[in-house]
């Protein structure tokens, strides 16, 4: 059939884990000397090359489009994307808010890459991100402690919050089988209206703004550099990445962990519940989501405002799939996009254009890693009967 | 107010707020009963918003906005569909991916084409009374005095759960969803299915984002506002039904239209934790607690012809 002609897969491929399924990490290391064209083509046909050059290529892809889009609306692609970089790399001032802005989209990506390692399909961390925030945000705004011990009542606080706000999915998957996609989607809408009720009723700040306490003293995060928002919680980040990595590859939890992502029957078959494993791994999601949370009220914002934006859950699931839900592969990928995030402030007063780009510019990054690997094939088997039909000549 | 005004605006407001959710459900469960899981309503609704708004604008009519609604929501559903028949791609994947792009180049275009100048507010749909029903007391100017698109949604109810349990080509799309491999051997197109049945839920969602534009006549980033996701919710509640989709729309619409109508009884009531009702009911409905929901055996699921 014509359209039915398109696209097979090898047969171990689960359906519905094409691309975001663990499996993918555990195809065997690309040799070193390979050609770029090789690579490309393993990454893209073979489905066995690296991650790295597949998320690169979708980063090509998005940034082509995007140069499209703009040319069309009459903006120049070279003043907008030099604008983009100049804002996230071209000066001290803007390198400290690519890392302001890398923060807490890497630790929330952490949290979303854990979660995918396990089969677990946690979308809703901002939801986590939320109510994390907004437990540190009341702790760090009425309850008053020394120095140190303050930001670890908050930090403690927004662990708790978003690993409880997680664990209700989790149960709910382990015991009625409630799909994870629904539960933590629906919720963070929850956690939405939730923080809108707290800040505009029992958890306001006297005076006219809907928002908690503002943060001061002991709870904020230190800064790092004079003169800018650079704050600790990048190294809050930059520490966790090594931590998971230990977590995921050098603890039996962690082995408990991935195996269930790769094959819950398997995983059963050798003794582990695998219940119980999906209920904890959602609960250290939703914790590592909430302390992202924490970073990001501590660290950026200051306060908990109403309408708190919670889009850092979204792009958290675009740096986990191009970081292919590792940890080295997310830090890379969450400056990347922090990066993306910090320049568009610049594009902005440049060509006019901001953060709504940035955004388009993350769809067509995930679209692609989806989607290219099927466009590749298609055209690498078209090749091939075309190679045949000349043969047959 | 009256106690009959009352319950007029109130009939009405929950009318108003449930005709977006009742076009985006019937779209969603146009395409999960075919096998796409579809959390990108959210998007193709924004789409359509947009559609509208720069359809409007440039034609300065009504039906050049819904014209452009309906195909810029319609390719949109045709890039989830893409994804997730012709590239096998993860469909939780597919739709984030759509309702990134959806924000993101929504926004974007409203900024590039209209942002410095500005533009006046397109022509919207004011409510249009039907000829003596709307005399009547307390309904008439609830039920019978509504913009076109609330009608063409009621009507649209019984019409989609006519077609998709009574007819051949509706039973098709059911077959198409619960069991692709017996559907295929069968003879039928699975993908060709798959395809005209996320199409047509970008008609819906064209529809639904059409409407939520002609309330206000004007673009905002985002405007949607989480009704996709209130729409996917009466999806998963209403059990996959056209006629569950209504209840589900009425009642999420209902909660709201209490919400502010309370309010403007004085009577002080916690507004946002009211918002998350549907939400909240939505969780209830999965887990099972009040009768088990039950999604389209291959909702979800790529078919891979073997």
């Amino acid at each position: 059939m014509s359209l039915g002609g398109g696209i097979s897969v090898p047969g171990g491929d689960p359906p519905g884990e094409a691309v975001a399924s663990p499996q993918a990490s555990v195809a065997a290391a690309p040799e070193p000397a390979r050609s770029l064209s090789a690579l490309v083509r393993a990454a893209l046909v073979e489905r066995n090359g690296s991650r790295v050059v597949l998320s690169a290529i979708a980063a090509v892809v998005a940034f082509a489009l995007g140069a499209v889009a703009l040319v069309a609306n009459g903006i120049s692609p070279w003043a907008a994307y030099s604008a983009l970089f100049s804002g996230s790399f071209g000066s001290a001032q803007s390198l400290a808010s690519t890392a302001v802005q890398t923060a807490p989209l890497l630790v929330a990506s952490l949290a979303v890459g854990i979660s995918f390692r396990a089969g677990v399909f946690n979308i809703g961390a901002g939801g986590q991100l939320g109510v994390g925030a907004l437990a540190a945000g009341i702790v760090g705004g009425y309850v008053h402690l020394g120095t140190g011990v303050e930001l670890l009542a908050m930090a403690a606080a927004s662990l708790v919050a978003g690993g409880l706000w997680a664990a209700v999915p989790g149960l709910l998957k382990a015991y009625t089988g409630a799909n994870e996609v629904i539960t933590t989607l629906m919720l963070t809408y929850v956690a939405a209206d939730l923080i809108d009720y707290a800040v505009t009723g029992p958890a306001k700040a006297s005076g006219a703004i809907n928002q908690t306490p503002q943060l001061a003293g002991s709870a904020l995060l230190p800064t790092l550099v004079g003169n800018t928002q650079l704050t600790a919680a990048i190294l809050v980040g930059i520490a966790l990445v090594p931590l998971v990595w230990l977590l995921l590859f050098r603890t039996t939890y962690g082995m408990r962990l991935r195996m269930v992502g790769l094959n819950p029957g398997t995983a059963a078959a050798a003794g582990f519940s695998v219940r119980r494993v999906g209920v904890s791994v959602l609960a250290l999601s939703g914790a590592l989501a909430g302390l992202a949370g924490m970073l990001e009220v501590s660290g950026v914002l200051g306060s908990v405002p109403q309408n708190m934006s919670l889009q850092v859950g979204y792009t958290a699931i675009v740096v986990a799939l191009l970081g292919n839900n590792g940890p080295a592969g997310i830090l890379l990928a969450s400056v990347f996009l922090g990066a993306l995030t910090a320049g568009s402030t610049t594009m902005q007063s440049a060509v006019g254009v901001s953060g709504p780009f940035v955004v388009f510019l993350e769809g067509i990054m995930i679209g692609s890693v989806v989607g290219m690997p099927a466009i590749a094939r298609g055209l690498a088997r078209r090749r091939r009967g075309e190679a045949r039909a000349a043969g047959a000549r | 107010m009256s106690a009959e005004a009352v319950v007029t605006s109130g009939i009405a407001t929950t009318l108003e707020l449930s005709t977006p959710i009742v076009f985006g459900g019937l779209g969603g469960v146009l395409s999960e009963r075919s096998g796409v899981l579809n959390i990108a309503l959210e998007g193709t609704m924004l789409v359509g918003a947009f559609g509208y708004f720069a359809g409007a604008a440039a034609t300065g009519t009504v039906i050049g906005g819904i014209v452009l609604a309906v195909a810029a929501a319609t390719s949109g559903a045709l890039v989830l569909a893409w994804l997730a028949i012709h590239a096998n791609a993860d469909q939780v994947i597919a739709g984030m991916a759509v309702n990134l792009i959806a924000s993101g180049l929504t926004d974007f275009l409203y900024q590039a084409i209209y942002g410095v100048s500005g533009t006046a507010p397109v022509p919207g749909m004011g409510p249009v009374g039907i000829p003596l029903l709307d005399k009547i007391p307390v309904v008439g100017p609830s039920l019978f005095d509504q913009s076109l698109l609330t009608y063409l949604a009621l009507l649209a109810v019984p019409a989609v759960s006519f077609w998709l349990f009574r007819t051949r080509a509706g039973l098709h799309v059911l077959a198409v969803g619960e069991r692709p491999e017996a559907a295929d051997s069968a003879g039928l197109g699975v993908y060709k299915i798959r395809y005209l049945s996320v199409a047509a839920s970008g008609v819906a969602c064209g529809l639904g984002g059409a409407f939520i534009l002609t309330q206000v006549s004007s673009f905002s980033s985002d405007m949607t506002a989480g009704v996709g996701y209130i729409a996917l919710a009466a999806v998963i509640f209403g059990n996959w039904r056209p006629r569950g989709v209504l209840v589900a729309a009425v009642l999420f619409g209902a909660f709201e239209a209490l919400q502010s109508i309370l309010q403007s009884l004085g009577v002080s009531v916690p507004y946002d934790l009211l918002l998350a009702v549907p939400y909240l009911v939505t969780i209830v409905a999965v887990s099972g607690f009040v009768g088990r929901v039950r999604a389209p055996q291959a909702d979800g699921v790529p078919y891979v012809r073997s």
